[in-house]
């Protein structure tokens, strides 16, 4: 199990589940899972088990309302011995570890896939040739396209499941044509939405996701109700892979360190810089530039180009008036042109209001409506109407109308 | 539930599970004990041993009683060489396609620079005997060859081989793991000289086993002690050796019954190709040079992890050429031997049967088989 820091203490269930408000029967969860999952009791469903809190909890609730569950989990990469202990990863080894061990405290079968090979090119190669050419690449996305959408997807249908249930904050329904409907998850500290936007149509309809209405303080209740051993285990959060590195040296450590110039909008070498990947757009600090004249305001990173120069501006130059994205994908029908809609660039950003103005098969022109700044090439975009989630795609390129702006490539 | 996965372990059989009950009943002494209590386990003790050592042919000879296989192979390969090595540099043969157990021990000994040779093996998983022949032209130490290959079923001729290490001087022992019970065994006639035994997979509990010396062979121990004639020190396991005792017992009866396994393993096969072809054979050999207890296939194109798995949820127990709980998935390295590509011995799904086998297992596995390869095969992408 992943070591913690500083371990939770451990609290009754019945307590954690006051505090969230949750004073539902188990007959209103069986009920809630069967409608979420659209399957009678006792119907073959695979979990994707990732060995964190999530994962863990849906597995139990399923096995509760009466399925017929068994655990998935892919292996992803090997260790990296500057990782062990550090808490705050997914699908380490101790992580699979963790999941084999939750399934056999529910009495459900496991089966951990090496996918190490899979993870290691569509993902990790990816990553790092995004970083190294200038984008800011968001391999959750990446790993949610591949991983989950396709291999376990696949595993899940070879071995029978009737549907693939997942630990994501996100919620996912069918309309009245049998259409799914992917919408953002209830609790808005968790909602997963943004790195969900890959689900096409198909995979939607096989896919579900349990805690999409549920927030996080009754999922630890619920996992501690149910006695899921992993109730009190920290969240993972960052780039799962990159672990105790960052991002720069990681990369470094695949392609080698590529230090470039920094200069102005006008072309002009302010300093010098360590590596790309280092830098984001929209980062302020850690430029290590000299000090300049103060009336000229703080300067960001507004690009990053291909050949390793760093381009710094004022904050203006970080605004963007059209959007371009491409390996675009829609969950259901593509809407047409002109239609308005609200672009999300960063998870937990804001959805600001976008005009589809040119629509293709796999990429698409918005028009920005409102203020957008530091739109960074390789970070996803995704589009919703409302809460629901209607598509995105890859950031290829944001700028802003008759001027300079950020992510010009 | 059908448990086709004999060669990972069998069930315990009626005879050591009775024999262990009652043991566990009756003696609690430490061998090595002098009074009446400690008497009476070494009595059993003793003829324990004596019941292992006429099961297998080992007249004459003696048996270290182990914790299993594993630590058999590992006495027989450290002991050997330890004991040689004072005098002499010290070289192995041994085949491509060992038990895991005996590459880890090729392994170790490579790390600290003895040469240990892999003789290959054919498509089918027979022994390159020109080149094991050519193997032995160096002065050899040790040779190691198993009796019977785990994941395919295939027999190798050990009163050839022995006789052929021999002539060049060597000792030979046996990895014969998976052969009590599923061929005659005669290592004295045979001319073996160390051969390693497991109780597991002939109906005996995990956990216990025994490395058979020809009479006169020399091993220095890997643990020190005085027990077991100071070949392995411990105290020994009392009821696992009964158990042992009683499985190996009854290992006429076993083989007696292996005629009726090999009409079920053939009409699995033909079963198999009839309703859920086209698949592959591997071990495909004549009959007489496999022991017919196991069926290694492979539908192109479809993993065999994934069918262990499948299958695995409609309660079939079977095995993919190596599977690890870990989460990695080599590809078989027997498969690998037999000149397989990668992708092609991830495809091998190995059945095993045992006498416990019946018809009507054999018939649902059929019937189940073309079900779980229509959802099991990866779209063309």
């Amino acid at each position: 199990m992943t070591v913690c820091a500083t371990p939770l203490p451990p609290r009754p269930w019945t307590d954690l589940l006051a505090e969230a408000g949750d004073a539902r029967e188990p007959s209103a969860i069986i009920a809630e899972m069967r409608a979420v999952m659209r399957l009678p009791a006792g119907a073959r469903v695979a979990v994707a088990m990732s060995g964190g809190v999530d994962s863990s909890a849906v597995a139990a609730l399923l096995v509760e309302a009466g399925y017929e569950v068994f655990g998935l989990t892919a292996r992803l990469y090997d260790v990296d011995p500057a990782s062990i202990g550090r808490a705050g990863t997914c699908c380490a080894p101790e992580d699979a570890r963790d999941a084999r061990n939750v399934a056999w405290a529910l009495g459900i079968r496991h089966y951990t896939l090496d996918e190490r090979e899979v993870f290691a090119r569509a993902v990790i190669a990816r990553f790092v040739a995004d970083y190294d050419r200038g984008d800011t690449p968001n391999p959750c996305v990446e790993c949610n396209r591949t991983l989950k959408f396709e291999v376990l997807v696949q595993e899940a249908r070879a071995l029978g499941a009737e549907a693939l249930a997942t630990g994501h904050y996100a919620r996912l329904e069918l309309d009245g044509a049998g259409q799914p409907q992917l919408r953002r998850g209830l609790d808005p500290h968790k909602d997963q939405s943004y790195f969900l936007h890959p689900l096409g149509a198909d995979v939607g309809r096989f896919v579900r996701f349990p805690l999409g209405a549920w927030h996080k303080s009754q999922v630890r209740g619920h996992a501690a109700r149910l006695g899921v051993p992993v109730a009190e285990k920290r969240e993972s959060m960052d780039v799962c892979f990159v672990a105790a590195s960052t991002p720069r040296e990681f990369v470094a450590g695949h392609r080698g360190a590529r230090p470039g110039a920094i200069v102005d909008l006008a072309g002009t070498q302010l300093g010098q810089h360590a590596g790309i990947a280092g830098f984001a757009v929209g980062q302020r600090h850690g430029l290590g530039l000299p000090p300049h004249q103060p009336e000229a305001g703080p300067l960001y990173v507004v690009d990053k180009r291909p050949d390793g120069t760093i381009v710094v501006g004022p904050h203006e130059a970080l605004r963007a008036t059209t959007v371009q994205l491409r390996d675009l994908s829609w969950i259901g029908e593509p809407p047409p042109v002109g239609t308005e809609l609200a672009l999300q660039v960063r998870h937990r950003g804001k959805a600001v209001p976008a005009r589809i103005r040119e629509s293709h098969a796999d990429s698409v022109t918005l028009s920005v409506l409102g203020e957008l700044f530091a739109a960074g090439r390789g970070q996803s975009g995704v589009l919703y109407a409302g809460d629901r989630v209607l598509g995105g795609g890859i950031i290829s390129s944001a700028t802003l109308d008759g001027g300079d702006a950020g992510g010009k490539a | 539930m059908i448990y086709l996965d004999a060669n990972a372990t069998t069930p315990l059989g009626a005879p050591a599970r009775d024999a262990m009950t009652a043991a566990m009943a009756q003696f609690f002494g430490n061998p090595s004990s002098l009074h009446g209590r400690g008497q009476a386990g070494r009595a059993q003790l003793e003829h324990a041993r004596q019941t292992v050592l006429a099961a297998v042919g080992g007249a004459g000879g003696k048996i270290v009683l182990t914790s299993g296989a594993t630590e058999a192979n590992a006495l027989a390969w450290h002991g050997v060489l330890a004991d040689r090595r004072q005098r002499h540099a010290v070289r192995v043969v041994t085949s491509a396609v060992e038990h895991p157990s005996i590459g880890a021990l090729a392994a170790q000994l490579r790390t600290s620079g003895v040469e240990v040779i892999a003789v290959p093996v054919d498509a089918q998983g027979r022994l390159d005997m020109r080149a094991y022949a050519a193997a032995l032209a160096e002065p050899t130490t040790l040779v190691s060859i198993m009796a019977v290959q785990n994941e395919l079923g295939g027999i190798y001729p050990l009163a050839e081989l022995a006789r052929l290490a021999h002539q060049a001087g060597a000792v030979f022992h046996t990895d014969a793991t998976q052969a009590p019970g599923r061929i005659p065994l005669n290592f004295h006639g045979m001319g073996v000289d160390l051969a390693s035994l497991s109780a597991h997979k002939a109906g005996g509990p995990a956990g216990v086993g025994a490395l058979w010396l020809r009479k006169g062979q020399r091993v220095t121990p890997l643990v020190a002690g005085h027990q077991e004639d100071g070949l392995r020190g411990g105290t020994e396991n009392l009821l696992g050796i009964i158990g042992m005792a009683a499985a190996f017992a009854g290992l006429s009866q076993q083989l007696s019954g292996m005629a009726q396994v090999r009409v079920l393993r053939d009409r699995l096969w033909r079963g198999l190709v009839a309703a859920a072809g086209p698949l592959t054979r591997n071990g495909d050999v004549a009959p007489e040079d496999e022991t017919g207890h196991v069926l290694n296939v492979a539908w192109p194109g479809v993993d065999g992890a994934r069918l262990v798995r499948s299958l695995d949820l409609e309660d079939v127990c079977v095995s993919s050429g190596a599977a690890c709980a870990s989460g990695t998935q080599e590809p078989s390295h027997v498969l690998l031997a037999c000149g397989h590509a990668p992708a092609e011995a991830r495809a091998g799904l190995r059945f095993s049967l045992s006498a416990a086998t019946t018809p009507a297992e054999i018939d649902e596995v059929i019937a189940l088989m073309p079900r779980v390869l229509a959802r099991g095969r990866r779209p063309a992408s």
